[in-house]
């Protein structure tokens, strides 16, 4: 389906949280470690993540490069304007990139895509409408919009896959949050800047998968 | 003295006169093959706690207190239903898609853990929606095993 070119920084992951500690990174790492292999064994099928995380043991699987495609660029706009109030803990502005994100799908060319496609971005935006929605209407219950971001930045993830992407998008990993569950979140530049933890650890994470759009 | 006979006459004739707002009964299809409990069968405890905390306000039917058929009770409940049904309908659980159900079950998970729901309006009033520790841990630990 979508080959993603993949650095798979597991040095950048060892260096994600608390780059001045290290007793803090090596707990870190296991704790990614074991991510990982808890991921496999549920055999997860919708987190491209999970992939990656697979990838480390050998397992990589085989995608279709993302298409470069502008359609879904006003989507991506809200989703990133949204990432970067969350990481600056600014709530009103999440939900206002929220709303943001509902006009963009509204206005998407969904006749421009085939059958197939047609079948999969219906599936993916049905689910991301609802939480980019429900994000817009939850101004100042910032944790709230969080828990809704994290399965966002998944279905968008999957949305991509299908309509393409306009830029480089770096899927970026924070292993901490949602009680060291951890979530994925997408990302145009290659600096972290923590759309879960915000300001508390902006710089926790690391950059698990470039994705570029061919 | 007398504006206060005015108001309290004026307040009277109003709770009377609201009486005749039609508030419309929480009856809809509730089928077997779309319901949440029927399609994921939970353990019966958790099926009892998610009937009793749950499916008055995030389902096709409600269990009215006697109360509830007088305004302005039934309008303020009326609108609670509505909004429950909008973000998550148990009775029509089975039309979400695959990857919807999966994204309710961990909203429905993390609204629990984090105490929003139930609702305190509505925990003040059905004190058998107060979940206990126990039947939390119960109800959480079955969502996050559904949640693949």
């Amino acid at each position: 389906m979508k080959r993603i070119l993949l650095t798979l920084a597991v040095a950048g992951v060892l260096s994600s949280c608390g780059n001045n500690d290290t007793s803090k990174q090596a707990a870190d790492q296991t704790e990614t470690a074991h991510n990982a292999t808890e991921h496999e064994e549920h055999g997860d099928h919708d987190g491209h993540g999970d992939h990656v995380a697979s990838s480390v043991s050998g397992n990589t699987s085989v995608n279709g490069p993302v298409r470069k495609s502008d359609q879904a660029s006003a989507i991506l706009d809200g989703y990133l304007a949204m990432k970067d109030a969350l990481a600056s803990d600014n709530s009103a502005k999440a939900a206002a990139s929220g709303e943001m994100m509902v006009k963009a799908f509204a206005s998407f060319d969904r006749a421009s895509l085939d059958p197939k496609q047609q079948a999969s971005y219906d599936d993916t935006v049905d689910d991301a409408r609802e939480h980019a929605e429900h994000i817009g209407t939850n101004s100042g219950k910032i944790d709230h919009q969080r828990e809704h971001f994290d399965v966002l930045s998944k279905d968008m993830t999957d949305l991509i896959a299908v309509v393409g992407s306009d830029r480089t998008l770096y899927q970026d990993y924070c292993p901490m949050y949602n009680n060291k569950k951890g979530a994925n979140w997408l990302s145009t530049s290659k600096e972290i800047k923590n759309p879960y933890m915000g300001s508390k650890m902006s710089t926790c994470g690391s950059m698990k998968t470039e994705i570029v759009p061919q | 003295m007398r504006w206060l006979k005015i108001a309290a006459v004026a307040t009277v004739v109003v709770l009377v006169g609201i009486q005749w707002i039609p508030t419309p009964l929480n009856r809809g299809d509730t089928r077997a093959d779309k319901d949440f409990i029927a399609l994921y069968a939970p353990p019966a405890r958790t099926g009892t706690l998610l009937k009793t905390a749950c499916y008055d306000c995030h389902s096709n039917h409600t269990d009215y207190p006697w109360y509830s058929r007088f305004q302005p009770v039934a309008m303020f409940l009326g609108n609670h239903i509505e909004e429950g049904k909008k973000d998550l309908n148990l009775s029509e659980f089975g039309d979400y898609s695959p990857r919807r159900q999966r994204s309710k079950l961990k909203a429905m998970s993390s609204q629990i853990e984090d105490g929003a729901m139930p609702l305190t309006s509505y925990r003040l009033i059905h004190w058998n929606a107060n979940l206990s520790k126990a039947d939390e841990k119960a109800v959480l630990g079955w969502l996050k095993s559904e949640i693949k």
